[in-house]
């Protein structure tokens, strides 16, 4: 009898040995993904009018970048930076943020349970005042950070493209150079395969709102010395609610991207396309004016169903599926089966992976995930939507903020026929083909020449790019120096804050090389004054001294003094003065 | 075979009997258009005297504590809810439509009439069928306008006519129509078994152990005072205790009534010695002490109410085992009972299947578990209300008669969206589960036991034109779906608000009023994107904060109650009566969606769509039940759009539990395909009387007395709801402090269990007591090596809102008892 069981059991290991790979199927090569065709339709209008360019396009640019550029550059360290977000709220709320020390990312290798990925979301409205517009942040903003890597991943929503941008800022730590640069996004779309941003399902297994994860944090950090309860200012442990927020906050901003496919795709070109946009406006404008009184079976939304299949023809248009399968890297259960079982389970981590989102051999090398698990597998749409779908409406009334309805409805004497006579009478250019840019609606629409009562257009703070410097590009060489360059102190003090900085006018270090950014150095006569510490510690000057005095780099500085009392002289020496006659 | 000789002794013969009834005039064979199908005329005859008290009951005025809704289908079709499903009828129906519907109440039970030389004894399973059907004929109740002969009859005057009054104003005759098909129906649900009475002691017999552990001895009358004390049963109001001289059972104004609702009593055949000659004739035959052991008086079929009806939670009896009329409700289901163990109580206490069945919590019943799914799911009974106001959807369907494919209309009846082809279908497939042609037209597509390869290893499908062809009474059943159906959209909710305990406490001394706006709310943001009839757009459902405006000024609960849904600020707010509120005809300032929709714009408080089991995360074995899925049992009973339904993932793929040392290690995933792997979500009609919750009735548990008694009093039931929504706002993370215990069914007693369905067969595994019973039901004997459904905790999952404040919850729970 016992020789029986042997029997099969090893009858039974074996089976399960050579089945295993058959029926746990690995997902695919990131590296493959990143330089495969795209599936997205090529005739589309979205496909031809929303840029697929890692960087976006001219005059346009991230949120992030806007929301960095008006903090001076990117805020260090992460907490000021999730700070520098939570004060644009007028309700000053903390953004979403959840810990993923065993994640599915491309630096997933690089997170650990002491120092785990944290992915946060920022989820306001603020809202508009007669002169201005409010900001939208609900689904647009989200940054995961591995402090292991130096590395913020951000996903943006950039307004006037309509699409969102995938970002990196790079060398993200004290004295590193905090490069803010685009992403390549064909490597970003493997797994982002919408375009836009996407999170796990329930129960969020991988994230600290589980109590195994929240323990395994604790304990790893705990055991290194750390601060078992807090992370980078963050609880270790959180309620199901945070992800499930996020997770709500992924889904808007995926149906975002796929709004402006309905915008686009769903009406077509030409008149008839200009007239459904229209339509779809009003539609939305109706929906959120009473979100819960709303009829879809009324005329409004007859005729945009009319127009919608003047426009698609017989295509049907697909939402993406934003929500990976729900993993539990701590799901195996204890005991002699959990050994047995981990046998046959690959190891999610191993030392090395890849340490940056350019490194995508080294995350190639890590071990598989199985396919069902993989964010780079291929998901089916979350939605096909058919002409009779006017969901189109539905998103345009989440790109508004709630505020917007309000004014518009002020603006209209609390009708909405005359928001509707206004939207007819707004410029044909603005139902054009081309991607919904809700500032540029609502200032249409709210301009005395739409609707007599307002006396002028609301102004909208984070869509003016004139001010910034140009987008880099991820993958641009670093900046080679001479060894003996003049810039070389300038590198170590000055390059996190000026070289790469969004905001142009403190971006003065930017350059393609040593020559180009001396030139420009050089052009900077206040640099001599703010590196002139001799002259203004102490006087009401003393502020605009740099390096600032909480930064890093100040305390670097102060400490090559000691050894190095030229080095200020030095580097004051490589712009010209006033009298270098 | 080797335990039937009972069972032949019993079935022995049954011609006899038939010669108390005949038809009016004999079927004729006269051929219909379609050739082969006999036309059928004449009324079958009702023996004389078939009522003993005629005209004793007067109807009673008394108003209801739950809601009744006059709805009529002709309304629900004029709306576009109905017609539901694409199927027309069997050719036999339809060339004798008028035959059935003239023979109703004659075609409400039937029974087997054996050809010469077969018997049930001789008959095998998946044997070739060797009978026919003749009704049981039961006498049409007098008008309601007049005295009635049983107390049912005067309670189901009394529920008709309470509905229709508007119409009665303007169309008498039409009222009285439209009230007459709803007593019809309400007499399928209470009395129709069309012949079921025989999967009792054929099918179920032979996993229980042999014919002489099927027996009832609860239905000795001198258990009435314990019924429902012992076994959730409910007692027949109109009966009293019997004695010898009704041979031990109760005493009934309806010849069929057994004394307990839900068990209709039929004359057994006779019993023949081997020369033929009757030894026991159950119509004259003295009183013989082993004759209910054995069956031989009486058999006992079950209709709908076995299952259906309890007592109505706002009007309590004062004694459970006692109830009067006013006391219960034939819709919101027994939620006391542990069905179907009332089959099994005459096994021993070790054995399999009374093992298995004791682990379906009160108030569930495994309804796959005969369909031979081999997951083990016991799922609750559904609450049938407001059914009008239940959501409808557009599926691809198959005509199961014509093989036509084209779009119908249904509602996702099943708890994961199956019986998807409409509601007459729907309904007569339960009939079927109960036992209903099941050696004709069930049983042939089981799989054979002990068999683990080739075709008679599986499943194969039900043929819906196979049956009417070789089983009369599903005929005789599907003639009366329609009046049926008119009957269960009358079924309205019960308040909290009304209730009236025993003590004279009222509902609403247990709600705590002033906390019901903030509940509201959380409600909106957390609850109403499954949990309300009121879609949202389907990217506003994945946000809570716009959930809260789209339902902002929305009355979920009855329009009675709906001031106390919003505070005073929120209802003198400037624009709320503009934007929510309308005048009627009578001038009167309503809620807008009452106003407009009447009783068509009370919420249901579900949106009846199908949601992937991970995303519930509650115990996953009846998600998986895969009996609808193309090839298997109930394949016609799905739509194709269910067939087609998206895959909701992957679950693990376990090692056989029962496989020594190796059991429940993981071996990869499995993909769930072909429609299986939702669950729909429920109406929180009623919540606050039907806990505990889930769909296994896992989360909570059923108030009891000291001595055992289920607790029904408004009181208890209110305790029960709390425990029970405590629980369920507590995280099922065993990690978590606090959590829920998890709760698993194990076995009670040490038990011997064979590698068949049937537990018959020489390998006997012993199990002791303590082990899982999922271990040993959840895995399909004919596929062992790995286990169908891996999933013990049966109260986990459903993790919405545990991360709410203590106010926000108890907010969120006091609003629920609004509803």
């Amino acid at each position: 009898m016992v020789k029986r069981w042997i029997v099969a059991s090893v009858f039974t290991v074996s089976g399960i040995l050579g089945a295993n790979a058959l029926i746990n199927p690995a997902g695919p090569s990131v590296t493959a993904l990143s330089v495969a065709k795209g599936v997205t339709d090529p005739d589309a209008i979205s496909t031809r009018l929303i840029s697929s360019e890692d960087l976006p396009p001219e005059g346009t640019r991230s949120l992030f970048d806007h929301v960095v550029s008006q903090a001076n550059g990117v805020p260090y360290p992460f907490e000021k930076l999730v700070e520098a977000i939570a004060k644009l709220d007028p309700q000053a709320q903390a953004p979403v943020v959840v810990m993923l020390p065993q994640g599915r990312s491309l630096l997933k290798a690089q997170a650990n349970e002491s120092h785990p990925r944290i992915v946060m979301a920022a989820d306001f409205q603020s809202p508009n005042s007669r002169s201005t517009l409010g900001l939208n942040t609900r689904g647009q903003l989200f940054l995961g950070f591995v402090e292991n890597a130096n590395e913020i991943e951000v996903l943006s929503y950039n307004e006037a493209a309509g699409r969102f941008e995938f970002q990196l800022v790079q060398d993200y730590s004290e004295t590193g150079a905090r490069k803010l640069v685009y992403a390549k996004r064909q490597v970003c779309t493997t797994c982002h395969q919408g375009g836009a941003p996407i999170f796990s399902q329930r129960p969020w297994a991988e994230t600290n709102a589980s109590e195994k994860t929240a323990e395994a944090i604790a304990a790893a950090r705990k055991a290194a010395g750390l601060n078992p309860a807090s992370y980078l200012g963050f609880p270790v442990k959180v309620g199901l609610d945070v992800p499930e927020r996020l997770d709500e906050l992924t889904d808007i901003g995926n149906f975002f991207a796929a709004t402006q496919k309905l915008w686009l795709d769903a009406c077509g070109e030409g008149d008839s396309g200009n007239q459904c946009r229209r339509q779809m406006l009003k539609t939305a404008v109706a929906y959120s004016a009473e979100p819960g009184g709303f009829n879809d079976t009324l005329p409004l939304a007859g005729r945009l169903r009319q127009l919608q299949a003047k426009g698609m023809g017989g295509k049907t248009i697909q939402v993406p599926e934003s929500d990976l399968s729900n993993r539990d890297p701590y799901a195996e259960p204890e005991g002699w089966r959990a050994k047995l079982s981990h046998y046959f389970a690959k190891p999610a981590h191993a030392s090395d992976g890849a340490k940056s989102n350019e490194d995508l051999e080294a995350f190639d090398r890590l071990p598989k995930l199985p396919s069902v698990l993989d964010p780079l597998t291929l998901r089916l749409p979350k939605r096909t939507l058919t002409p009779n779908d006017i969901d189109g409406a539905y998103g345009l009334a989440s790109l508004l903020t709630y505020s917007d309805v309000e004014s518009l409805r002020a603006a209209a004497g609390g009708d909405l026929n005359v928001v509707y006579h206004a939207i007819d009478r707004a410029p044909a250019s603005l139902f054009d083909a081309k991607p919904f840019v809700r500032v540029h609606m609502m200032q249409s629409l709210l301009s005395p020449a739409v609707l007599a009562s307002v006396a002028a257009a609301p102004r909208y703070a984070m869509l003016d790019t004139s001010e910034m410097s140009a987008p880099v590009s991820i993958g641009l060489p670093p900046l080679a120096l001479k060894a003996d360059s003049p810039l070389n102190d300038y590198q170590k003090y000055c390059f996190s804050c000026h070289r790469g900085n969004p905001q142009k006018r403190l971006n003065f270090m930017a350059g393609a090389d040593e020559t180009e950014v001396l030139a420009l150095l050089k052009k900077k006569s206040e640099v001599r004054e703010a590196l002139d510490w001799e002259r203004y510690q102490g006087t009401d000057k003393a502020s605009k001294l740099m390096p600032p005095t909480d930064s890093a780099q100040y305390r670097l500085m102060t400490s090559e003094l000691k050894q190095n009392p030229q080095l200020l002289d030095k580097m004051r020496a490589v712009i010209p003065g006033l009298f270098d006659f | 075979m080797r335990k039937r000789a009972m069972l032949g002794g019993v079935f022995l013969s049954s011609a006899a009997v038939l010669a108390y009834f005949a038809y009016d005039g004999a079927p004729s064979a006269q051929a219909t258009a379609q050739g082969l199908i006999e036309k059928k005329t004449g009324l079958v005859e009702v023996e004389k005297d078939y009522w003993p008290q005629p005209g004793s009951y007067a109807v009673p005025k008394d108003e209801y504590g739950h809601t009744l809704r006059s709805v009529a289908l002709e309304d629900l079709d004029s709306r576009g809810i109905l017609p539901l499903g694409v199927y027309k009828g069997t050719p036999q129906l339809n060339a004798n439509r008028d035959w059935y519907n003239a023979n109703f109440y004659a075609t409400l039970a039937a029974r087997k009439v054996w050809d010469k030389g077969t018997s049930p004894a001789k008959h095998e399973f998946q044997g070739p069928i060797t009978w026919k059907y003749e009704p049981i004929p039961q006498a049409a109740p007098p008008a309601c306008d007049k005295p009635q002969p049983t107390g049912y009859d005067a309670e189901s005057c009394r529920y008709v006519n309470t509905l229709f009054k508007d119409v009665e104003a303007k169309d008498p005759a039409k009222a009285v129509a439209l009230r007459e098909q709803v007593r019809r129906g309400r007499d399928v649900w209470f009395k129709g078994t069309f012949g079921n009475q025989d999967e009792i002691y054929m099918h179920f017999s032979r996993s229980a152990g042999g014919l002489e552990n099927m027996w009832y001895p609860w239905l000795d009358t001198r258990e009435r005072k314990n019924r429902f004390t012992k076994y959730g049963l409910v007692n027949d109001p109109d009966c009293t205790e019997g004695d010898a001289s009704t041979y031990w059972w109760d005493k009934c104004p309806d010849p069929h009534s057994s004394g307990v609702l839900g068990y209709r009593k039929y004359y057994a055949d006779p019993v023949k010695d081997e020369s033929g000659k009757v030894i026991f004739d159950p119509k004259t035959s003295a009183f013989r002490e082993d004759e209910l052991k054995k069956n031989m008086r009486f058999v006992v079929g079950h209709p709908c109410v076995q299952c259906h009806v309890g007592f109505d939670p706002t009007r309590p009896p004062a004694d459970p085992n006692n109830p009067k009329w006013e006391n219960l409700s034939g819709t919101i289901g027994n939620q006391h009972i542990v069905q179907p163990l009332a089959f099994f109580q005459g096994t021993p206490k070790d054995s399999p299947i009374r093992q298995v069945l004791a682990a379906g919590r009160p108030g569930t019943i495994d309804t796959s578990l005969v369909g031979n799914d081999f997951q083990n799911n016991p799922g609750t009974q559904n609450n049938i209300m407001d059914f009008h106001n239940r959501r409808v959807f557009k599926h691809m369907m198959k005509d199961p008669i014509t093989g036509e494919k084209k779009e119908g209309l249904t509602q996702n009846v099943l708890k994961g969206g199956e019986d998807s082809v409409g509601d007459h279908l729907a309904l007569i497939r339960v009939y079927v589960n109960i036992g209903m042609c099941t050696e004709e037209c069930w049983t042939p597509n089981f799989p054979k036991p002990g068999v683990f390869f080739g075709e008679k290893s599986r499943q194969k499908p039900f043929s819906i034109a196979q049956c009417a062809r070789d089983c009369e009474p599903w005929n005789y059943a599907d003639a009366k779906m329609q009046d049926l159906a008119a009957f269960l959209v009358t079924g309205g909710p019960t308040y909290l608000m009304k209730a009236k305990d025993a003590d004279g406490k009222t509902g609403k001394d247990f709600v705590e009023l002033d906390k019901v706006p903030l509940g509201r709310k959380v409600f909106t943001r957390e609850c109403a994107s499954c949990h309300s009839s009121k879609v949202a757009p389907e990217n506003v459902r994945r946000d809570k904060a716009a959930l809260e405006k789209f339902y902002e000024g929305h009355v979920f609960g009855s329009e009675e109650y709906w001031q106390h849904e919003f505070t005073d600020a929120q209802r003198s707010a400037p624009d709320f009566a503009s934007r929510f509120l309308k005048k009627d005809t009578l001038g009167r300032l309503r809620p807008k969606q009452f106003v407009e929709k009447g009783i068509y714009g009370q919420d249901w408080l579900g949106n009846d769509e199908p949601t992937p089991l991970n995303i519930i995360g509650t115990n996953m074995c009846r998600a998986l039940h895969d009996n609808h899925s193309t090839g298997h049992i109930w394949e016609e009973f799905s739509s194709e759009t269910f067939k087609e339904r998206a895959s909701p993932g992957s679950v693990p793929r376990t090692l056989a539990r029962m496989v020594p040392l190796l059991g429940g290690v993981k071996v990869g995933e499995k993909k769930i395909e072909g429609g299986p792997g939702y669950y729909r979500n429920i109406s929180l009609l009623s919540v606050w009387a039907t806990s505990p919750f889930l769909h296994n009735n896992a989360i909570g548990e059923m108030p009891v007395l000291k001595d055992g008694t289920p607790d029904t009093k408004v009181v208890s039931r209110v305790k029960a709801f709390e425990q029970a929504y405590d629980e369920l706002m507590t995280s099922d993370d065993p990690k978590s402090k606090p959590s829920r215990s998890p709760k698993v069914s194990v076995t009670s007693v040490d038990i011997k269990i064979t590698p068949q369905e049937d537990m018959q067969g020489f390998l006997k595994i012993p199990v002791s007591a303590g082990t899982p019973i999922a271990n040993f039901t959840s895995m399909n004997p004919h596929m062992p090596l790995f286990m169908k459904c891996d999933d013990q905790v049966e109260n986990k999952g459903h993790q919405f809102g545990v991360s709410l404040s203590a106010e926000e919850k108890r907010a969120l729970r006091e609003f629920l008892k609004l509803m």
